[in-house]
């Protein structure tokens, strides 16, 4: 599985299918966003934002469930 | 895409709304941060992220505004929902659908109003990420992309919580989902006096099977457990794994009597049931019972009395079911 930006963490099975389609939906938001023109310097910044954040989301949930199994 | 009988199903859309448990829950910086990105790059004022509970929506995010809900039959959400597409309001003042709307005649003032569904995994439109403006706008297709786009990743940082708050080897709620549920049910009960009864329950010698069969035997065992949980229980009950072996439930409208007859319903069907290994065996499980009271006042509270009727039931020599009777300080 080519985890992009996230493949520095061990993603458990269980957040696999929704990491795969999380690449699927910021790939389609890169398109839409140069489809409308929106210039590259805010493409990156918005790209790295939802990076970032979808990366402190999934490191706690891999906590979480960690706890557990 | 999705069978559109998901459309018109509102209560598979309002419990796929609710195993997100996200309704009233604090702000969060992720979904901010998403409102914030929509607002600057269709340059609108306002954006949310807006849930359409059964008679409210309610807003996890709201950039440019300081909305947290408004009631159901003003919201211009509720139309989007019933659409796979983006619902578009160009001009609300030229729309005789909202031009008396109240969210258009007062502030917010909404002039246009662009919105993409939040769909779920499974095809429910939970709520909209909408785009609003207090000037008409025409929005092209591109930009409609756009904003569809982000829709999807609200609805990634959605499933991720809601994932992590389930125990994907048993398909019970993880402790940290089980907790939430507990304060849930004792919050209820300490508005509405509504009876609510918990289980803890704990396999007995787990250790010796792990020991004898090896760990993925082991984890049969865990799974057979909650599987027959949730086939004995009923769906409005609430099954959790707390770690290791053991497990907790919550019975929505149980007395203690109903609810020690529950335990030992569970307990004596268990030991009957055989674990589905060659050579098959059994298990046995004890089984704690508290129900809430108003001298319970916290969740730890409530654990520790169910933990100490469990603690009693394996003193007095496992599979069996004790009740509570006093409340640990």
């Amino acid at each position: 599985m080519e985890t992009g930006p996230f493949r520095d963490l061990k993603i458990p099975m269980e957040l696999r299918a929704g990491l795969e389609r999380h690449l699927v939906h910021q790939a389609q938001l890169v398109s839409s966003l140069r489809s409308a023109g929106v210039d590259e310097a805010q493409i990156e910044k918005s790209v790295s934002v939802i990076v970032a954040s979808y990366k402190e989301q999934l490191t706690q949930a891999m906590q979480r469930l960690g706890n557990v199994l | 895409m999705f069978s559109d009988t998901k459309l018109h199903d509102e209560p598979g859309r309002l419990s796929a709304l609710h195993r997100y448990e996200v309704l009233d829950t604090p702000r969060e910086e992720a979904f901010d941060r998403i409102t914030e990105l929509v607002r600057t790059v269709l340059g609108i004022p306002i954006c949310a992220v807006s849930l359409v509970d059964a008679d409210r929506q309610w807003f996890k995010a709201c950039a440019g505004d300081s909305f947290t809900q408004t009631s159901r039959d003003i919201s211009f959400c509720t139309h989007t929902i019933q659409e796979r597409q983006a619902f578009h309001v160009p001009d609300t003042q030229l729309d005789p659908r909202f031009a008396d709307n109240p969210l258009v005649t007062g502030a917010p003032f909404i002039r246009s109003y662009l919105g993409a569904p939040l769909s779920t995994p499974d095809g429910y439109n939970v709520g909209a990420l909408c785009a609003i403006d207090t000037v008409p706008r025409t929005y092209g297709p591109d930009q409609i992309r756009i904003l569809q786009s982000f829709a999807s990743l609200v609805v990634d940082e959605l499933e991720l919580r809601r994932v992590a708050q389930i125990d994907h080897l048993t398909g019970a709620a993880t402790r940290r989902g089980f907790s939430r549920e507990l304060e849930n049910a004792l919050s209820r009960f300490h508005r509405s006096g509504h009876p609510t009864a918990l289980i803890l329950l704990d396999i007995d010698h787990f250790k010796r099977v792990n020991d004898t069969y090896g760990h993925p035997v082991g984890d049969l065992v865990l799974k057979t457990v909650a599987d027959e949980l949730f086939t004995q229980l009923r769906q409005s009950d609430t099954i959790g794994r707390l770690g290791g072996e053991e497990f907790g439930i919550i019975l929505q409208d149980a007395e203690l009597y109903p609810a020690f007859e529950t335990a030992e319903r569970l307990r004596t069907h268990l030991e009957s049931f055989p674990v589905d290994y060659q050579p098959s065996f059994h298990i046995t499980a004890s089984f704690g019972v508290s129900i809430l009271r108003h001298e319970i006042i916290s969740i730890e509270q409530w654990l520790a009395t169910a933990d100490n009727a469990l603690y009693e039931a394996k003193r007095a020599g496992r599979n069996r079911s004790r009740v509570a009777n006093s409340i640990p300080a």
